[in-house]
């Protein structure tokens, strides 16, 4: 398929993005704990940017196996973040309705619902038994007081991302 | 001190034992807790898909807390850094404090900026100080050592105000050391656990963390103390999945929130500091702790 970069800029998604900065060192690349599982090392994600060639990036895993460490951005010598520049080909994957993992549907939906990513759980012990917060004499959990602005704000935000996953 | 306690959503629906012992503990050590009141999921988790929706949510909390006049202490990594970074986004970009301002305004919520964010390292090492954690140590942990592992986000990235230095991180180190145990330097101390892609390749997850643990064991630490919940989801909570994945090695790692091993040090009863809800290997940890 044929995708847009400019439908929606990088640079209009929040975060520290200069892909046109990257002089290709590698030190994105040697530091990251999941570059031996990337189809495109950190480095080659930003000169596929740099180059315009985001629709092969957003067609492959790569994007989504950052493990969100961040330690690309800290050793940058030039200030690229490469994190940030995955974050927003990962925001222009859900903007341009393409698929991403239904994860983050759910957990979406669960915040717009309750406030958080999903309801308290009942948590196996390390003997087998089960218990949750009321058995273990934790307080009880309150939904914000105003759920249905929050989720109408969300909603407002987030439009062509929902239910896309 | 009197800090407003933010507990964001993995510590309260499914790491209770973080926040069991971090109650116990932290006003023992002159903390006043106030539980934030109204408080929503800090955006992070969302942030992938779209990342004003995360600033909105970080926004809100912010401004909750600026509301009851409170300083936030967020116990978890991920929400720290998560508040940290939208604040610094929300003080640069005016276009985004405007709109998310334009979106609290209905509920009478403003974010200002007056508020700060605090992590748990600073808390203990910063505010309370190693030299009075050593005063409240009854049992002191003689002739146990343990790996320090700090998870990403209290070091990264130090654009922002982080705990403790980017590379070179001491504090936690400090603190396990002040509770009588040894924590020295190992190659592997500032590896990824891996969590951040768990959502879509838990087995690449588990090999990431794998090695890491496979490490600390070989090196012969007595166990791993972390002070975050997703780091301990995984290399606590999925050891036995860990494990599994591991060819010709077994895994028998003890891991602990510091907050609990600090309890243990003050003499608070295990339970009340969740350590019946670890899932790695600790009893024979806890024996030795009792013996040491």
């Amino acid at each position: 398929m044929v995708v847009k970069p400019d439908v929606v800029r990088l640079k209009d998604i929040v975060g520290d993005q200069q892909p046109e900065y990257c002089n290709q060192c590698g030190k994105c690349s040697s530091g990251c704990p999941s570059a031996k599982f990337l189809d495109f090392s950190p480095r080659r994600i930003v000169i596929m940017t740099q180059l315009d060639m985001t629709s092969d990036l957003l067609k492959s895993d790569t994007i989504w196996l950052c493990a969100e460490c961040l330690k690309c951005k800290e050793r940058c010598p030039r200030e690229v973040a490469p994190y940030d520049v995955i974050l927003a080909l990962r925001n222009l994957t859900a903007k341009m309705g393409l698929t991403f993992p239904a994860g983050y549907s759910q957990y979406l939906n669960s915040i717009s619902k309750r406030g958080l990513i999903q309801e308290p759980q009942l948590i196996h012990a390390r003997r087998g038994e089960r218990v949750d917060r009321r058995s273990l004499g934790l307080p009880k959990l309150q939904k914000p007081s105003s759920m249905e602005k929050i989720a109408q704000n969300l909603n407002n935000i987030i439009q062509p991302e929902r239910a896309k996953s | 001190m009197k800090l407003a306690l933010y507990l964001g959503c993995t510590i309260q629906t499914e790491q209770y034992a973080y926040e069991m012992s971090a109650r116990e503990v932290l006003p023992k050590l002159g903390l006043e807790l106030v539980d934030l009141e109204d408080a929503n999921c800090c955006g992070y988790p969302i942030k992938s898909i779209n990342t004003f929706s995360w600033i909105y949510l970080s926004a809100r909390n912010l401004a909750l807390a600026e509301k009851q006049g409170l300083n936030i202490l967020a116990l978890c990594n991920g929400c720290e850094l998560s508040l940290c970074e939208a604040k610094h986004y929300l003080e640069t970009r005016s276009d985004l404090k405007d709109l998310a301002n334009s979106m609290l305004r209905p509920e009478g919520l403003r974010y200002a900026g007056k508020g700060e964010v605090t992590h748990v390292i600073n808390v203990l090492h910063d505010i309370v100080g190693v030299d009075k954690i050593k005063k409240l140590v009854r049992k002191p942990l003689k002739g146990l050592r343990f790996a320090s592992h700090y998870g990403c986000h209290a070091i990264w990235t130090s654009n922002l105000k982080r705990p403790d230095d980017p590379e070179d991180p001491q504090k936690l180190e400090e603190l396990i050391r002040a509770l009588g145990a040894d924590s020295e330097d190992y190659p592997e101390r500032l590896e990824c656990c891996g969590s951040g892609l768990a959502m879509f390749s838990g087995k690449t997850t588990l090999s990431i963390a794998g090695s890491k643990l496979r490490k600390v064991q070989e090196y012969g630490f007595d166990g791993m103390i972390t002070v975050c919940p997703f780091c301990m989801k995984i290399f606590d909570a999925r050891q036995k999945a860990i494990k599994a994945s591991m060819h010709e090695f077994s895994l028998n790692l003890p891991i602990l929130y510091y907050t609990q091993l600090l309890g243990l040090c003050m003499g608070i009863n295990a339970e009340k500091l969740g350590l019946n809800l670890n899932l790695s290997p600790i009893d024979s940890l806890l024996r030795k702790i009792e013996e040491a």
